[in-house]
């Protein structure tokens, strides 16, 4: 991936940069005075996940009692437990609304991404600009006829239907992700494949799609962490509450702040059971997801 | 394990079970695409006299035309008892969780003379029935009946309950109150029980625990629900329009009596069939017409499959010599989408917000209502509230940027630890804003938040109301910054480590020092990097919803941003006009602010 932006330079790169400046004595000051301010920020960035983890793992009356960022005296599941009660069948919809729409909008931004990659045709330009504008869309100004539509399918409070909906809304940024990976699949293989006699479409499934690999998994786990955290369609496209055929975990851990039967342990837990899945994936692919998505946007602008 | 079987038992209900055209379609082109494919191997099967393999497709077909029959819901007359006479129809409005029930026949007012029509909210029959009531306390006695109808709880207008047990005690003189979005009921004796907006079971237990009953009622300043599950109501079950002029009554045998406010009178069967309810009077008209016509269409959308599947069949060679003379035709498929879903909707929209559909009715109406709404727009205080909440979000951006390139500066020193750090600023990034928005009302809590408790670790007592009317929007702010600083300051970093080192080095031997070469060699070229940042950071400031959504609430006009204001008109008022019109704008904000920016980080690239 030659759009990858690299954010580790090399240990030889490194190694030239740090030895022509000599470690002086007010060098060793100043990194004393970057340390502080690294820590404090850590402490900023890290309060909330150590205030939520440490309320997740107390007990009921703990948690209320004790201060919030107080190591909990009794690890308890209890929070854990309620909260996983209350969420499973949310999260197993959530689940399958992340995969298909991931894999839906990953689809059809791929087939998009090639067209207008790797060729040249009538409206090309226009086809471009169209689907790079749709990135920027406030989901408010379709909403209304999305509903409808969503209505009038017989999918309104279906999961299928909000994996419809992201499978299309996810297809600009798909595209414009997959347009900037594809770029690094080489022209002459492909020259090289129409002239062993293949056709467009078989050009793509034998040499851009195998070729791709890893780039198509990196925007489906993107694409699968803005479903998972999404909520504007889960709350317009589904019922709510106890009727709720298809409830998704964002909807069902917001509803558990008004309810009277819900504590804060368990608040706290399924915040953190929600939050797991995404933080392991930021911790290992972080740095893949965000210069992917920033390839997409050099590439978009 | 029974968690998991419910999600089983819904996921089946909602994939098989839903109206059919959605899976239809789907089914369509699959069959489609399978002759496409295997066409030809099916024609040189025939050609080898092996003609069996035509029942293939037939029976695909067939099986397809079944599915399509069965999707319909077509109930023949038989079942219905009664015939004729359409009176009743089902309104299939916006939210689907407000069907009802519209009664127009000629009525008149007696008093006024006036015809008027009458509405029943029914909402998913089988499931429940639904009575909306809008008033502190009942407008008229209202009695929920067990399904066993071995109790009752009864609320009256004068704002007191009682409540018949199964084991005969009578609970009396108990007042009930709708509080904010909750029940409370008060007995005699002093005890409270609240039921909340969410935790909708009132649970009663008998004193020698055996016998359990459960009410259901689901925030009742809104409704009152009764959940049957039966095919037939248990008991006798009236509903009453609010003026108690007409009543609908269904009897546990089948059948239903209508009276209407000029004390006409009609009877007829019920039953309820998946999610709807047919009502079929004595004189034997049927009053869902639509199933007929659901049915034509399948049938018809069923010939046309069959007939395209036969055509592929037939013309192969020329249609798979088209697609590969023409090989972007596949490109119409994400084209019809894209156009279809973003572009023909946002004129929809725009169509929506001229158009005269009433304020609060869920009834769509298309007609020319002219540019009422904007001009309502442009006098709402509340709006240009909303505008300015919305734009004092953009300070997000100068904050974040700053932060951001401090950060990465420093984290550029080659500090040990740094790979560490740079993995947990990235943390606050991967949360879903529901996340975010419990957790920061856990900080800001007044008492015993995280934050107060933080700041009395290190010595000082903070006392700061986050959420009150002045501060909400900067609470907002902190917390928008707390979530994408971290962020920007990766993907600075990111830019500062393609800097090619052997420039820097270059620079270092012509003895230049390391502020100097950050100022000449290394900002400069972060632009790219910071006009991507600025577009980012703009479009989640322009579309914050679900942030604010779970840190405050969407009804909170202090901390209400254009997106709030519009999902608030659209679902807690039901005004869609006006939704649409605040969308509009939302979208004309989005290109004035946006594209210049896209054009301008564009023009810098180049």
């Amino acid at each position: 991936m030659q759009n990858n932006i690299e954010i580790e330079r090399s240990k030889a790169g490194q190694a030239a940069q740090t030895l022509r400046v000599k470690p002086k004595w007010h060098m060793t000051a100043l990194h004393i005075v970057y340390y502080v301010v690294l820590l404090l920020f850590l402490v900023f960035y890290m309060l909330p996940f150590w205030g939520a983890l440490v309320s997740s793992f107390k007990s009921n009356t703990e948690a209320i009692s004790t201060s919030p960022i107080a190591l909990p005296q009794q690890f308890s599941m209890e929070g854990y437990s309620g909260a996983m009660d209350l969420l499973a069948v949310a999260l197993l919809n959530s689940l399958v609304v992340t995969v298909f729409g991931a894999a839906g909008s990953v689809f059809l931004g791929s087939i998009c991404a090639y067209a207008l990659g790797k060729w040249k045709f009538k409206l090309n330009n226009v086809f471009f600009i169209l689907l790079v504008a749709a990135t920027y869309l406030p989901f408010q100004a379709i909403l209304i006829p999305l509903l409808n539509n969503i209505t009038n399918y017989g999918l309104y409070d279906n999961i299928w239907g909000i994996v419809l909906a992201h499978s299309i809304f996810g297809m600009p940024m798909c595209t414009t992700m997959m347009r900037g990976y594809y770029a690094e699949v080489p022209d002459a293989l492909i020259r090289q494949a129409m002239i062993d006699g293949n056709g467009m479409w078989q050009i793509y499934r034998k040499i851009v799609v195998p070729n791709t690999k890893l780039a198509t998994i990196t925007t489906f786990v993107f694409q699968c962490t803005s479903i998972w955290n999404e909520m504007l369609f889960a709350l317009v496209l589904a019922n709510q509450g106890d009727s709720a055929q298809a409830p998704l975990a964002t909807i069902v851990l917001n509803s558990f702040v008004g309810s009277t039967g819900v504590e804060i342990n368990q608040l706290m837990a399924g915040s953190m059971i929600l939050a797991l899945p995404m933080l392991i994936i930021y911790i290992f692919m972080g740095k893949y997801l965000i210069s992917g998505q920033m390839s997409g946007a050099v590439t978009a602008s | 394990m029974d968690k998991i079987q419910l999600f089983l038992n819904n996921f089946y209900k909602m994939t098989f079970e839903g109206k059919g055209s959605f899976w239809g379609i789907i089914l369509a082109v699959v069959l489609i695409a399978l002759v496409y494919v295997f066409g030809e191997k099916l024609r040189d099967r025939l050609k080898k006299k092996s003609v069996f393999l035509l029942a293939v497709p037939v029976l695909l077909l067939a099986g397809f035309a079944l599915l399509l029959v069965n999707s319909c819901k077509y109930i023949p007359l038989s079942e219905r008892a009664g015939q004729n006479a359409v009176t009743y129809a089902w309104e299939q409005t916006t939210k689907k969780s407000e069907n009802s029930l519209v009664y127009s026949a000629d009525i008149k007012d007696p008093a006024t003379g006036k015809a008027y029509e009458q509405s029943f909210a029914f909402s998913d029959i089988l499931g429940r029935l639904t009575v909306k009531e809008t008033s502190d306390h009942v407008a008229e006695e209202f009695t929920i009946t067990s399904a066993d109808e071995s109790s009752t709880l009864t609320f009256s207008p004068d704002g007191t309950y009682v409540f018949r047990t199964a084991d005969g005690t009578t609970e009396e003189n108990g007042r009930y109150v709708y509080a904010d979005k909750s029940l409370v009921l008060t007995a005699a004796d002093g005890t409270e029980t609240k039921v909340g907006k969410t935790s909708s079971k009132l649970r009663y237990t008998t004193a020698d625990g055996a016998n359990k009953q459960e009410f259901a009622i689901k925030d009742l300043k809104e409704e009152f629900v009764i959940e049957e599950t039966a095919q037939y109501m248990p008991e006798a079950f009236t509903l009453s329009d609010r003026d108690e002029r007409s009543a609908l009554t269904f009897n546990p045998n089948g059948t239903y009596v209508f009276r209407a406010a000029d004390g006409a009178e009609e009877k007829g069967h019920y039953v309820y069939r998946g999610n709807e309810m047919v009502l079929a009077n004595a004189e034997g008209n049927d009053a869902f017409g639509k199933n007929f016509s659901a049915q034509t269409f399948w049938l018809v959308f069923a010939i046309v499959v069959a007939a395209a599947m036969v055509l592929i069949f037939v013309f192969h060679k020329q249609i798979k010599a088209f697609l590969n003379k023409h090989p972007m035709i596949w490109l119409l498929i994400p084209a019809a989408l894209l156009i279809y879903f973003v572009y023909v909707a946002i004129g929809w929209n725009v169509w929506v917000s001229v158009s005269d559909w009433a304020d609060h009715s869920q009834t769509a109406s298309y007609g020319w209502g002219g540019f009422g709404q904007y001009t309502k727009m442009f006098g709402d205080s509340s709006f240009w509230n909303a505008v300015l909440n919305t734009l004092k979000l953009f300070l997000i951006i100068p904050v974040c940027l700053l932060l951001g390139i401090g950060l990465a500066l420093i984290m550029d020193q080659g500090l040990k630890g740094t790979p560490v750090f740079r993995t947990l600023i990235l943390l606050p990034f991967a949360l879903s804003f529901v996340v975010t928005g419990l957790i920061w009302q856990q900080m800001f809590n007044g008492t015993g938040g995280i934050l107060v408790e933080f700041f009395k670790l290190i010595g000082v007592n903070l006392n700061i109301n986050w959420t009150s009317n002045e501060l909400v929007m900067y609470s907002i702010m902190l917390v928008m910054i707390w979530q994408f600083s971290g962020y920007v300051a990766v993907i600075f970093l990111a830019a500062i480590k393609n800097v090619p080192t052997n420039i820097i080095n270059a620079a270092k031997l012509d003895g230049a020092y390391m502020p100097r070469i950050y100022r000449k060699m290394i900002l400069p070229q972060l632009t790219g990097a910071m006009g991507s940042c600025i577009t980012i950071l703009a479009m989640y400031a322009l579309r914050s919803f679900d942030l604010i959504y779970s840190l405050t609430s969407y009804t909170n006009p202090a901390s209400a941003t254009l997106p709030i204001m519009m999902y608030n008109e659209m679902y807690a008022h039901d005004n869609y006009a006006y939704a649409a019109a605040i969308s509009c704008f939302l979208l004309a904000m989005v290109l004035i602010l946006i594209l210049p920016l896209t054009y301008a980080t564009n023009r810098r690239k180049k």
